[in-house]
């Protein structure tokens, strides 16, 4: 089975504070540290699992500059086989239509079985390259995977809906599932596959090696334009509930129906 | 002149982060509580191969040596000092049955001690000594093809986990002599563990030699020429113990930046006083200058030329650390104020951690009279 798993690198904001650079629509990156998105860390686990329970090989693919190498490098000493990242300025990263463009094209000549994303990156939360992937390479979807099991040509997925819902579906291969995180334990590499990683293939592409015409993937080419980075107003809300401990939970019980969230 | 890790020892750094502050860190206020480190970190421990780092995939290591082991003990440090002072103390005892042993001695302890089957001690110390290999009052004799040993050693960390151990004794007629011993044979005994101020979770023991019988080539190196074991052990533990409080100073940099961040004061956090902004810059320049002391030793101990050389700059390098922790630590209390010796703030445990560090591994007097060796004598 052929897997292909895409990670994308985001700045670590729980520690930080996010500020908007001058352009006023970016952030500022000076000061932030960079890792793998989290959904992708369990993308990585997954499509490791899967190539462990049906055999085959699992290349990683990540669009990113070069601080990214040590996300890809995590991965290989993980277990992924090789390693393809796609650097350059021109593609426009914060669209995910022209992201997944830009993925696409690297994969497509691959024929991948299996392409294992994160449900959503946690620094533009668009939730649609996975999509949008699976749409420019002609495969099936799932989207918010909690469970896979591969089975004869298909896939059965068990997905997260609203509620608490879990939905079991089939999705015929090849499939992009976009996965959840908590759908498995990721795992830590021992030193010695950290090591080995370190001479495992990585290969960095443009779009001119992966035949994109830029064009189609820089910011003149989106149909969406971002306007600004803006703080909202901070409003103060807070109310303070006087009372006795039982009058202050019964207050906050009432507020609680009254809202229609109890 | 490059003053970074390797793109290794950087992945190597930040899986050993990363594992630290989901598994260990935690349950570090129950390692120190409990004295005690969970069965479950030690397996997280083998399982990502940190028993072996520095030697030899030959010898069942990690291979990535021993420039690689500051930053790794630094980042458990962080999350216990406990789990870091284990395997500091696993690292000096293999350091020295790796650069002394024969090829049977490595074979037979190194390999499994790289998978975390056995985890190593050291013991020099005696109730009567502590740095003075004339002094060790624990005495070997020959007897056929073994020798006999009988003494007490003191405050011996690792002393009741399973495997060899260390130990220098007086051999009747040669003098100071190293011997590989397998921990709990027979005749070895322990006392409670020592009831510590700090690094809790790696106990420390009295271990009670009692007619133990050593096979005569379990003797380490060469009979009566222990002292360079000793010396080389000792400058080895110096670069673990530097690199578990420069880990013991990151994190308390951590905690105040956090707690500064946090804590309102009128209508602004306190991080906005210059107060308190003074002692943030103070700690983090010295935390700066203690890591690269720090790294440079562990790779001073992977290129070593002389050994002279190397324990003059393990005495400085462990000098300025645990001087420097300790003026690091408590500007994080400080920074806390009176909430800062509460065992609810992380700082508390720093600071019991700190105190210990200008006695460990040699007092620092001891070191400061070892820097001058060369400058002024």
């Amino acid at each position: 089975m052929k897997i292909l798993v895409c990670t994308k690198l985001v700045p670590d904001t729980s520690e930080s504070d996010v500020s908007i650079d001058k352009t006023g629509k970016d952030i500022a990156t000076n000061g932030l540290k960079f890792d793998i998105n989290e959904a992708d860390n369990y993308a990585v686990e997954e499509a490791i699992l899967t190539r462990e329970a049906k055999e085959g090989e699992v290349d990683v693919l990540c669009m990113a500059p070069q601080s990214a190498d040590v996300v890809i490098r995590m991965a290989l000493a993980k277990g992924c086989e090789r390693a393809l990242r796609i650097e350059d300025p021109r593609v426009n990263v914060r669209n995910p239509l022209q992201a997944a463009k830009v993925l696409a094209a690297a994969a497509k000549d691959q024929a991948y079985d299996l392409i294992f994303t994160g449900c959503m990156s946690s620094d533009d939360k668009n939730m649609s390259v996975g999509a949008a992937l699976a749409e420019e390479l002609g495969m099936n979807h799932a989207a918010m995977v909690k469970h896979v099991e591969i089975g004869d040509g298909k896939v059965t997925v068990q997905r997260e809906l609203e509620g608490g819902l879990l939905e079991v579906s089939e999705v015929a291969l090849p499939a992009v599932l976009s996965v959840q995180t908590g759908i498995n334990t990721p795992r830590y590499a021992p030193v010695r596959e950290l090591r080995k990683a370190m001479k495992k293939e990585l290969k960095v592409v443009n779009l001119d090696d992966i035949g994109v015409d830029e064009n189609q993937v820089n910011e003149a080419g989106s149909k969406v334009e971002l306007l600004k980075l803006y703080y909202p107003e901070v409003i103060s809300n807070a109310e303070m509930i006087e009372g006795t401990p039982e009058e202050k939970a019964e207050q906050i019980a009432f507020k609680l129906v009254k809202g229609g969230l109890l | 002149m490059i003053f970074e890790l390797n793109e290794e020892q950087a992945l190597i750094q930040k899986m050993v982060r990363e594992m630290a502050e989901t598994c260990i860190e935690p349950l570090g206020k129950q390692i120190d509580e409990e004295n005690n480190i969970p069965d479950e970190i030690i397996e997280k421990l083998k399982e990502i191969e940190l028993f072996g780092l520095p030697y030899p995939e030959e010898l069942g290591g990690s291979g990535a040596g021993y420039t690689a082991y500051p930053p790794v003990i630094e980042q458990l440090a962080k999350a216990s000092s406990g789990v870091a002072l284990m395997m500091s103390v696993h690292f000096l005892g293999l350091s020295a049955i790796d650069k002394f042993g024969t090829q049977a001695q490595k074979e037979k302890y190194i390999i499994p001690a790289c998978s975390g089957e056995s985890i190593l001690s050291f013991a020099f110390t005696e109730p009567g000594t502590g740095s003075d290999p004339k002094q060790v009052a624990t005495v070997a004799k020959k007897e056929g093809d073994h020798y006999v040993l009988n003494g007490v050693k003191r405050f011996i960390s690792n002393a009741d986990l399973k495997g060899p151990i260390v130990i220098f004794a007086n051999e009747e007629e040669h003098g100071t002599t190293a011997f590989i011993v397998d921990k709990m044979c027979e005749g070895y005994s322990l006392s409670e563990p020592w009831h510590k101020i700090g690094l809790r979770g790696s106990r420390a023991y009295d271990i009670f030699l009692n007619d133990v019988k050593v096979p005569a080539e379990n003797v380490l190196g060469e009979v009566g020429k222990g002292f360079p074991i000793l010396q080389h052990g000792i400058a080895c533990g110096k670069c673990g113990m530097s690199s578990l409080f420069l880990g013991v100073m990151q994190a308390s940099l951590e905690e105040a930046v956090k707690y500064a961040q946090g804590k309102p004061y009128r209508d602004k956090t306190i991080s906005k006083f210059q107060a308190i902004q003074l002692k943030i810059a103070d700690m983090a320049s010295k935390v700066e200058a203690a890591r690269w002391l720090v790294y440079r030793l562990g790779y001073l101990l992977e290129h070593m030329t002389s050994m002279e050389a190397f324990n003059r700059e393990s005495a400085l390098t462990k000098l300025f650390v645990t001087d420097t922790a300790m003026d690091v630590v408590r500007k994080a209390v400080a920074v806390h104020g009176s909430y800062g010796v509460m065992d609810e703030f992380k700082v508390e445990r720093l600071y019991r951690d700190v105190v210990i560090g200008e006695q460990i591994e040699g007092a620092n007097d001891l070191q400061r009279i070892m820097v001058c060796k060369g400058l002024l004598f």
